[in-house]
């Protein structure tokens, strides 16, 4: 900045150069970063950072993500993990006497849930798991739901 | 500063010392070819065997990862003797042996025997010293009859991954649906996994108190 935009040069020859003489001008008065948010600073955390302190939930001593590895996929999905020309084939019904057979253990998934609808195609479903809706409305579409360990 | 407005709580890391931590790796081509001539020599002093040895298939750990099969750390004590291999001279025909390994399934002590005996009818073994034929070693004619030698038994002997996601069956093919469904089978191993001790209890006290009431 300029010379000539700062009061600085004003200030000079008053004693407190305009920070005061009851407050001071100190380094610090309030404490550095983030001191007092539980004292003297509690109204500003507590207004706008609620939940900055404590915990949520309960503690598990050695979690380890892949023990719940669980991946899903809903019905509406399902054929789409099918070959484009190969779904076509299937679902203008011009290979009447095979059935597609969805592995689903390989293709990174472990449980099929029953969102969506299914055309009315007999197929196969492998999964580890299967919800209620899902293997309902597979059978009813004519198909089967296998379980692989 | 002191906490005032609303502003973004501050989470500075300013003490992380960052530049001590940094590794570069300016020896990066130099390594590569060091690696490179190592294995080369390594080939050329082993020759006419192959540079690895032979491993176990197995499946990896955890639930996530057990769809998936990789190579072992060696064949197990009971796949040894089940393909007829003694186990003192397997690591000396290029079969490694890992003692500690277990077979929990008839299926992976299937798979590891197959690859063993594969292995085994592949095999040519040279005597130690050319003329002294010994029980055990491929006969004269094999050992001269020798063309094509594998330099890697991993090439040789792949182990396959992962079947694909979608095949096809006939219609006449198609599994029988599971009896009473999958669903409620599932929910159904649950409880009987999650109630086992309590249930074996309570038959073990019923079978005490009609023991009891005969006395």
């Amino acid at each position: 900045m300029p010379t000539h935009l700062s009061k600085t040069r004003k200030h000079r020859g008053h004693v407190s150069a305009g920070h005061g003489r009851v407050g001071k001008h100190r380094k610090h008065p309030g404490g550095r970063g983030l001191a007092g948010g539980q004292h003297h600073h509690r109204t500003n955390m507590d207004k706008y950072h609620p939940g900055y302190f404590g915990k949520v939930g309960m503690r598990y001593f050695h979690k380890q993500g892949n023990h719940f590895w669980k991946p899903v996929i809903n019905l509406d999905k399902l054929w789409s993990l099918v070959p484009a020309e190969k779904r076509d084939e299937y679902l203008s019904s011009s290979k009447k006497d095979v059935v597609p057979v969805i592995d689903l253990l390989p293709l990174g998934y472990s449980k099929v849930l029953g969102k969506g609808r299914l055309p009315e195609i007999p197929l196969v479903v492998r999964a580890r798991w299967f919800s209620k809706e899902a293997e309902r409305k597979i059978t009813e579409a004519g198909g089967v739901v296998e379980l692989v360990a | 500063m002191a906490i005032k407005h609303n502003q973004q709580i501050p989470h500075n890391h300013f003490r992380k010392d960052w530049q001590r931590r940094v590794r570069v790796h300016f020896d990066q081509p130099g390594r590569k070819l060091r690696r490179r001539n190592a294995r080369l020599s390594k080939a050329a002093a082993v020759a006419p065997r192959p540079v690895d040895k032979l491993r176990p298939v197995v499946r990896c750990p955890t639930i996530k990862y057990n769809r998936r099969v990789r190579a072992g750390r060696g064949f197990t004590l009971t796949e040894l003797k089940e393909a007829g291999i003694p186990r003192k001279l397997a690591p000396t025909i290029g079969i490694s042996v890992d003692p500690r390994r277990q077979n929990l399934s008839t299926e992976s002590l299937a798979v590891n025997v197959a690859r063993l005996k594969e292995y085994h009818t592949r095999l040519i073994l040279f005597p130690r010293k050319l003329g002294q034929h010994k029980k055990g070693d491929a006969s004269k004619e094999d050992v001269s009859a020798v063309k094509n030698v594998v330099t890697r038994v991993k090439l040789g002997l792949p182990i396959v991954r992962a079947e694909a996601g979608i095949s096809e069956i006939k219609k006449s093919d198609m599994p029988e649906p599971i009896e009473g469904g999958a669903y409620r089978k599932l929910r159904d191993l649950r409880s009987e996994a999650r109630n086992l001790g309590k249930r074996e209890k309570r038959a073990k006290e019923k079978a005490d108190e009609a023991a009891a009431a005969k006395k």
